[in-house]
């Protein structure tokens, strides 16, 4: 179950950061432009707007707090204009009320400041990889596992697999995002319905049960730890299918 | 000093006021009265007057001039003081008979002075005003009067006793009034006094005089009130920002001696991949309790009920008891699950599940290896009851009282480690929702039970 680089290794993104803190946009700059996504940066709300009407990015950060426009008016407008560029809202620590605004005023996924590096690339790759797909498939397939996402049934190598609601879901959420990196918290939020971090390990007791129905089995792993950022599933280029 | 006294003293002001007022309304009352009286006594003197020459001309009707003559003369005999006049003369102004010397023959009423009606040698009052009524009888004037006296002195004794009754009142009601400021203006400085020390930061003081039953003594019972409040929150702060300080010290210094550590190692060429993955993973326990804090003092802040909707409690515990029933047996601990009905509160759903989630953690982590930890739920007409059970150690009746505070932990379970917050936001949360959070023996073990308000729709 070793860490394959180079399936958490993102393509490169144009994002438009708008955030005033000088601090965070250097990190994040600097985090994302390694990877080889081409960042710009506005400090303020009402040029990101000006500069968003002539431009097009494949994913925006936006910080709540900004000066003379708001995140939350800035994401406001843009989904009122047609906009449908994908945001990722960043909130302070705490804010708990953030988040809801955040999310009802057309952002699509939020962080809390401070964050890891692996938390920010994981949402951003799944905000731009959810926008690509158009409709939502109601049907998987990774290799031999397929998912029916309204008969809520998997089967793998033509094997039907019973799993309980809760697994059945964290493997749907892996599925959609198939060789993507999802996060605990990603994962937590997503599954559980959890916005905050629980002290028993809530999301490796149900991997590891997942992994027992899913994988073992069978005679290749398709879920795999991505150490120190999360868990995805993708079928490793040595175990063809 | 004086007039500053009075422009300083709101009760003073009010006392000197409302006695000029009381004197105002009483000269008033005193002048109407005043003229009443004097008009009435009046035109009972001229009727009795009147009554006389009526008397004159019935006794000239009935007896000539001999008769009037002795008419007049009898009356006239009979004045004693002065303070009546009658005369008889003729047309040439001889006085015939009387007590008054002779008038200018005027027929009816008019007023006369003192020296126009006496006789010499003067007797009476000079000051003295007569009402004079006259007639003509055949070829005789005849004419009684009546000094007016009497009015006069009536009106005098009016007046001195309206000066006495309005000294006497303008005294009381301003002897009161600096008694009554007096009084305020010394409870008012016992109030000033003791809010100085407070503001000064002695949030000890107890205002005096709450217990007096009036208006003062109702503001100055809310004034103790919002002190003591306010010396809960300040101790509370204070007890927070050091439980803080001392709650963050330890993780602080592990997280610097893996720092070290990872710096000695990259200084020698060491693998420091571990000290760095500690370090981070501290940073992380760090950033929890900061979280918890937050969100705590969010919720308690009550903004989060703006967003309550409805959520059925089933719901929610059985989706926490499919998440944690595999938590609890890979820890060795066994979690059941007591059915309810559906039944819906107004809540938070997120906040409802993390409280839940709290408290099924506290079980697994705070337990023995074998305990049973139960996870269950009943609903009454107007109640939601939902509870979290374990036959653990339990807890003791001290830490029940105190298991709520943020950061407590008891001396059994700091060995097992938590922010010591959880419980806290569970208090937190119970109490946004109106909930009522109890911990009780379980015989053995602990069940904490909270119970919501029920929701028909």
């Amino acid at each position: 179950m070793s860490a394959n680089p180079s399936r958490i290794k993102p393509g490169t993104m144009s994002v438009l950061l708008i955030e005033d803190d000088l601090e965070v946009v250097e990190s994040i700059r600097a985090a994302l432009t390694a990877r080889g996504s081409v960042v710009e940066v506005i400090g303020d709300g009402a040029s990101a707007l000006k500069h968003l009407s002539l431009t097009k990015y494949d994913v925006i950060i936006a910080d709540r707090m900004l000066p003379v426009r708001s995140g939350l008016e800035v994401v406001k407008d843009m989904r009122e204009r047609g906009d449908g560029t994908p945001v990722l809202f960043l909130t302070a620590l705490g804010g708990l009320d953030d988040r809801v605004e955040g999310l009802e005023a057309g952002a699509d996924d939020y962080l809390v400041k401070p964050f890891e590096y692996a938390e920010l690339i994981a949402r951003l790759e799944a905000l731009v990889r959810r926008t690509k797909q158009d409709s939502a498939p109601t049907h998987y397939r990774v290799a031999d596992l397929e998912l029916d996402l309204l008969n809520r049934t998997a089967t793998r190598a033509n094997a039907k697999i019973s799993l309980q609601a809760k697994e059945f879901k964290l493997l749907a959420v892996l599925a959609q995002h198939e060789g993507k990196t999802l996060t605990r918290a990603m994962l937590l939020e997503r599954v559980w319905g959890f916005h905050f971090d629980p002290r028993t390990s809530v999301v490796e007791t149900h991997i590891s049960r997942l992994r027992a129905k899913v994988d073992r089995p069978f005679s290749f792993p398709l879920i795999h730890t991505i150490r120190g950022a999360g868990y995805s599933l993708y079928v490793a280029p040595d175990n063809p299918t | 000093m004086w007039l500053r006294t009075i422009q300083r003293s709101s009760a003073l002001r009010f006392a000197v006021g409302l006695s000029a007022l009381s004197a105002l309304s009483m000269a008033v009352v005193f002048a109407a009265m005043y003229w009443l009286i004097g008009a009435q006594l009046h035109s009972h003197l001229e009727s009795s007057v009147a009554a006389e020459l009526a008397e004159f001309s019935s006794e000239w009707e009935a007896r000539g001039f001999d008769g009037l003559r002795d008419i007049v003369r009898h009356h006239a005999e009979e004045v004693r003081d002065a303070d009546a006049i009658f005369v008889l003369q003729s047309l040439d102004g001889t006085v015939i008979a009387g007590n008054a010397r002779g008038i200018s023959p005027v027929v009816g009423h008019r007023t006369l002075a003192h020296r126009e009606v006496a006789a010499e040698p003067a007797v009476g009052d000079a000051d003295d005003t007569f009402y004079v009524a006259g007639a003509m009888l055949g070829d005789y004037f005849v004419a009684a009067g009546e000094s007016d006296e009497e009015v006069d002195e009536i009106q005098d004794i009016l007046i001195k006793g309206f000066g006495i009754a309005l000294l006497a009142t303008t005294l009381l009601s301003l002897a009161a009034g600096v008694l009554l400021s007096r009084r305020m203006q010394a409870r008012i400085k016992g109030i000033r006094a003791a809010l100085e020390r407070v503001a000064a930061g002695d949030l000890k003081q107890v205002i005096p005089g709450s217990d007096a039953r009036d208006d003062v003594g109702e503001v100055v019972g809310l004034v103790n009130t919002t002190v003591r409040d306010l010396r809960i929150v300040m101790d509370s702060v204070q007890q927070i920002s050091n439980d803080i300080a001392h709650d963050l010290k330890r993780p602080l210094g592990r997280l610097q001696s893996q720092l070290a550590l990872a710096y000695d190692g990259a200084k020698s060429g060491n693998d420091i991949q571990q000290p760095l993955a500690d370090a981070l993973a501290q940073t992380r326990d760090i950033q929890r309790v900061f979280e918890a804090l937050l969100r705590i003092a969010q919720i308690e802040s009550g903004a989060r009920r703006a967003k309550f909707r409805p959520v059925d409690i089933a719901a929610l515990l059985g989706d926490l008891y499919e998440t944690f029933e595999p938590v609890a047996t890979d820890a060795n601990r066994k979690l059941l699950l007591v059915r309810g009905e559906p039944a819906t509160i107004n809540g938070d759903e997120e906040l409802l599940t993390q409280l839940f989630a709290n408290l099924l953690e506290n079980g697994i982590c705070h337990t023995p290896e074998g305990s049973t930890i139960t996870l269950g739920m009943e609903v009454t007409k107007l109640a939601v009851r939902a509870w979290v059970s374990d036959n653990g150690a339990g807890i003791s009746d001290a830490d029940r009282e105190l298991i709520t505070q943020r950061f407590y932990r008891s001396d059994k379970s700091r060995a097992v480690g938590g922010s010591g917050l959880g419980l806290s936001l569970v208090a937190a949360v119970a109490s946004l929702h109106d909930a009522k959070l109890e911990f009780a023996d379980n015989h053995p073990g602990l069940i904490v039970s909270v119970t919501f308000r029920r929701v028909m729709i």
